[in-house]
């Protein structure tokens, strides 16, 4: 089940709430969540919700062993063994195919290649229980001693199947106590349609868009190509965090915090600070659980970035277009941490975005095209090369047919939301107007999207191949 | 305080409206009666599906539950429309144009390789005439010399491509009130498509005449000049195939067509022809058939209004919803019967209209020859001997009523429907003349042209089979099929929801099903 989808908003969700609020004290509620999380998973994967299951049985009594033999040596046996286990399902489950084509072409043997279903959001859930593994083992958290509440923690349908990331330490104390209040409710559920809106308003709009223009043999002009790849930047943008905004409003409304996972990524003057925007959660996992422990900026510094940079972009999935994208951040990032950085801040502000948005337009090109041949004849379309034209009337016919959904793509890529915001927060008497005017926002906004949603027939999440 | 007091109480306020607002629709959602089938579309809506282990172990009952769930919301005809409307909100448009589905330039593919020629086995050996070649002059001006030396019943294989993949369609483009499917075809797909007609004329042999009538579609004439990188020229197309044929003798309906491009030769909502279209290629038939031509004024002309055609459903564009047409049809005043068969049993459905004048207005073009999937057989009081049978996909059925002068009997096979040994069939029959008439993109889709050469052997007759495991698929023609019962002179038993073959239905995933010219009407 994706949240963009009638039967989880009208059927799944409002049951979940129902019996959720009915129940009276937390491991009811707790049960109640868990049991909900399962469905929804085997929703999609009837038989890998076992998987899930298996590993989070496994990480659990990790976790208990960690915490038996803090201190010690043998705790270091349980993070092994808990890294094998995460590390190597995605080894299998992601990674095979193209460990074992790799494989094939720089030995020139011809294993048999097996092609298996990616459990879905497997990358996510993995890495959760990496952070609590170690974390546990660092001693920043104690490990969690029931397995409802451990299950609770992995499961938990809001983020189970497209993140954000969600560290057990920012939610620790939640699981023990969640401040629920209609204030919370409410803000949380605004929250949720205004990432469904993303999604369904904006996001489907713009990647049929740029579906048609990415996805042809040949790309129609160097501004069609370009055109092309700038609507695939807003549609993966409003598609992810819109995800992310469903599922921080929902936890929101069962009474989790959870981190912000995007902060208006395309106004970045730098990759770094791009970065520190986009997937927040993904950014802070490789900073804290590989980019730290390999020695961080005070040991050879270049080579655990390359590092990180090299595994976020395998992350992003088993092709090589994926590590060539985080090749790319990777290398603009050491680039940026040798002179660029100190260029870009005496630049203005405008020069530096403008840098920005063409070094991560380039690289959504990257990760668009799993077929590098086919990369190779957009990227060249899009600087001209070759005999395709400036300018087509497909291109012309086609920006003129969405203009206002592009305005309004455009638009919100800047925070004018927080502007408004604080405007109306300024003073007391204005903060009711802003609360009417986002509870009318969000049923504007759920009555819009749920009638396109019938309107359309597939519209599946981008980031579920991750 | 103070303050946080009235910030709680704005944001309960809220929580009020937006749950409220949300469990209203949940309960709507959950208690109102679901549609089971779509108007607007012409299509059955998805079923709630069987639970079984296999179903959920798979994966698919959960799948199909979501789409039941979402496919059949109450009053959803009226909120897809609205869904329509909102879209067109989204942007504006210039000289009144908007591209749906996946354009792209196409090139005039001459570079395309003609694939290796491949023996098949076809059983008999003949003779084959001087290829007649006598195509009007306005479509072979450059024509080569078509004396192919050892051609005998050899078939041009299937061009290497996937199996998936259609050529033809190139996306939809509206131009103010009229809509049409742009065209990509394929040198090499004409050139299969031309030798396996060569075929049909060697099996039949010297005394039965063969004629091929390609009908190019509206893109060709109404396609602003600044987008015709978008579609390839038909006319290029055809005479292609035109140039291929040995023995079949071409009809030359492009020119007819295009001399008349300011009267309604096409449906503007539609992706078929008019009527009165048909007829103009009528007249060029009767002209190679050396026969006196029927005026167009010896038919009675009846139109009626607010006919809305299939390019609404496939794009739902509402500015196509927005101007419905006018849809004129004309009747034959000669006398003559018709009668329906089973295609798969050849058991006659009773006697019948040609043209059932009570079909739904928005299913108007549904009204010829009763319908695609049953066998129609046409007896005059013409006694000139000749005995036809049209080859056809839907574009075909507007033509019969206009061939009724011409001939005493015709027999209308449905290349899609049709599963027996054609050849074996027409000599039972004593058939005298043979026509095929497709349009472009039939004549340029692979799958199709392979269906028509099996129905030399008869290998295909699973016609029953194929209804019956498509039966859930999506395209049905059943509101057709209910109006052909209700008919009291026709059909004595109830027909089948019948469906399409597979392989013209677009794959079960792709989004807004964008068709091929072979969809249903």
């Amino acid at each position: 089940m994706v949240f963009s989808e009638l039967i989880f908003i009208y059927a799944f969700l409002p049951l979940f709430f129902i019996f959720y609020f009915l129940s009276r004290n937390l491991t009811y509620k707790n049960i109640v969540l868990v049991i909900f999380s399962l469905v929804f998973y085997a929703w999609g994967e009837p038989v890998w919700v076992l998987l899930l299951i298996g590993s989070t049985l496994c990480d659990y009594f990790n976790g208990l062993f960690i915490n038996k033999h803090f201190g010690t040596k043998i705790a270091k046996l349980g993070v092994a063994a808990s890294l094998l286990v995460n590390l190597g399902l995605l080894a299998v489950f992601k990674y095979g195919a193209f460990f074992t084509e790799t494989f094939n072409s720089l030995t020139g043997l011809a294993l048999p290649v097996h092609e298996l279903d990616l459990p879905i959001g497997i990358s996510f859930y993995s890495f959760q229980s990496i952070s609590y593994i170690v974390d546990v083992y660092r001693g920043k958290v104690k490990a969690q001693r029931s397995f409802l509440k451990f299950m609770m923690y992995i499961s938990m349908f809001f983020q189970l199947v497209a993140g954000p990331i969600v560290c057990y330490d920012t939610i620790e104390k939640q699981i023990e106590h969640r401040d629920i209040s209609s204030t919370n409710f409410s803000k949380g559920l605004i929250r949720f349609c205004i990432g469904l809106g993303k999604k369904v308003i904006l996001a489907n709009s713009l990647g049929a868009l740029a579906d048609e223009f990415l996805g042809k043999a040949l790309p129609q002009s160097t501004l069609g190509a370009w055109f092309g790849v700038i609507m695939f930047a807003l549609q993966i943008y409003y598609d992810f965090s819109g995800y992310s905004d469903m599922a921080i409003g929902m936890g929101r409304m069962a009474g989790f915090t959870f981190l912000e996972n995007f902060n208006y990524p395309y106004i970045s003057g730098s990759a770094r600070e791009f970065w520190r925007r986009w997937h927040i959660s993904l950014g802070s996992f490789f900073r804290e659980y590989v980019y730290i422990p390999l020695g961080g900026n005070r040991r050879h510094k270049y080579l655990n970035l390359a590092v990180v940079w090299f595994l976020t972009g395998m992350w992003h999935g088993a092709s090589w277009n994926f590590i060539l994208w985080g090749c790319w951040f990777g290398i603009l990032i050491i680039l940026e941490n040798l002179f660029l950085g100190n260029i870009l801040e005496k630049i203005p502000k405008f020069l530096s975005v403008i840098y920005l948005l063409f070094a991560a337009t380039l690289g959504w090109a990257l990760f668009y095209f799993t077929d590098l041949s086919q990369l190779g004849v957009y990227l060249s379309a899009m600087f001209g090369e070759g005999s395709v034209k400036f300018i087509d009337e497909l291109t012309k016919t086609a920006f003129l047919n969405n203009l206002f959904v592009i305005i309004i793509g455009v638009v919100f890529c800047t925070p004018i939301v927080p502007k408004i915001k604080s405007f109306f927060e300024a003073k007391p008497e204005r903060v009711g107007v802003y609360a009417t005017g986002q509870a009318i926002a969000a049923c504007f906004v759920l009555i819009l999207s749920s009638i396109l949603l019938v309107g359309a027939t597939n519209n599946p999440f981008l980031y579920f191949r991750f | 305080m103070n303050k946080k007091r009235k910030i709680n109480l704005a944001y309960f306020w809220a929580m009020i409206a937006v749950t409220t607002l949300l469990v209203f629709v949940s309960l709507a959602l959950a208690l109102l009666p679901r549609p089971s089938e779509s108007e607007l579309e012409n299509r059955e809506l998805a079923a709630f599906p069987k639970f079984t282990v296999e179903s959920y172990l798979d994966g698919s009952f959960t799948r199909d539950l979501t789409k039941w769930f979402a496919d059949t919301v109450p009053l959803r005809d009226n909120l897809v429309e609205l869904s329509g409307q909102i879209k067109e909100l989204e942007g504006i448009r210039q000289d009144n144009v908007k591209f749906h589905g996946n354009v792209e330039i196409v090139k005039a593919d001459d570079s395309d390789e003609i694939p290796e020629v491949i023996v098949t086995t076809a059983p008999p050996k003949a003779e084959i005439a001087e290829a007649d070649t006598a195509v009007t002059e306005v479509l072979v001006t450059e024509a080569p010399a078509v004396t192919i030396p050892g051609l005998s019943e050899t078939v041009t294989a299937p061009p290497a491509e996937d199996q998936t993949m259609e050529f033809d369609n190139n996306g939809i483009v509206t131009v103010g009130d009229r809509s049409f499917m742009l065209f990509g075809g394929s040198k090499s797909q004409g050139k299969y498509y031309a030798d396996v007609l060569n075929a049909y004329k060697i099996s039949l042999g010297e005394n039965v005449n063969v004629y091929n009538m390609v009908v190019p579609t509206a893109v060709e004439f109404y396609l602003p000049a600044q987008y015709s990188d978008y579609s390839n020229s038909e006319l290029t197309q055809i005479k292609n195939i035109y140039e291929n044929l040995v023995g079949v003798t071409p009809i030359d309906a492009y020119s007819k067509l295009a001399s008349h491009t300011g009267e309604d030769i096409y449906l503007k909502t539609d992706h078929h022809w008019s009527q009165l279209g048909a007829y103009y290629a009528s007249t060029a038939f009767a002209e190679v058939l050396g026969e006196t031509v029927q005026p167009i004024t010896d038919f009675e002309a009846i139109s009626r209004d607010g006919f809305v055609g299939s390019l609404y459903g496939y794009t739902n564009d509402i500015k196509i919803k927005e101007s419905p047409e006018v849809f004129t049809y004309y009747k034959q005043p000669l006398p003559y019967t018709t009668e329906f068969f089973n295609y798969d049993t050849l058991t006659s459905r009773g006697f019948g209209q040609l043209i059932y004048e009570a079909a739904a207005v928005d299913n108007s073009y549904a009204m010829f020859i009763g319908m695609d999937a049953v066998h129609t057989h046409v007896v005059t009081e013409n006694k000139n001997g000749k005995r036809l049978t049209v080859f056809k996909e839907s574009f075909g059925n507007a033509l019969i009523p206009e061939l009724i002068p011409y001939f005493e009997e015709i027999y209308v096979i449905d290349i899609r429907f049709f599963g027996m040994n054609a050849i074996d069939y027409m000599k039972q029959k004593n058939i005298t003349d043979v026509l095929f008439i497709n349009n472009i993109f039939a004549a340029n889709t692979q799958s199709l042209i392979k269906h028509i050469d099996d129905l030399r052997f008869g290998s295909v007759g699973v016609k029953t089979e194929t209804i019956a495991t498509t039966a859930e698929t999506p395209v049905t023609t059943a509101p057709i099929v209910e109006s052909v019962t209700a008919a009291e002179t026709v059909v004595a038993e109830t027909l089948p929801a019948e469906t399409l073959p597979p392989e013209t239905l677009p794959p079960e995933s792709s989004p807004p099903a964008m068709p091929t010219l072979l969809s249903p009407e």
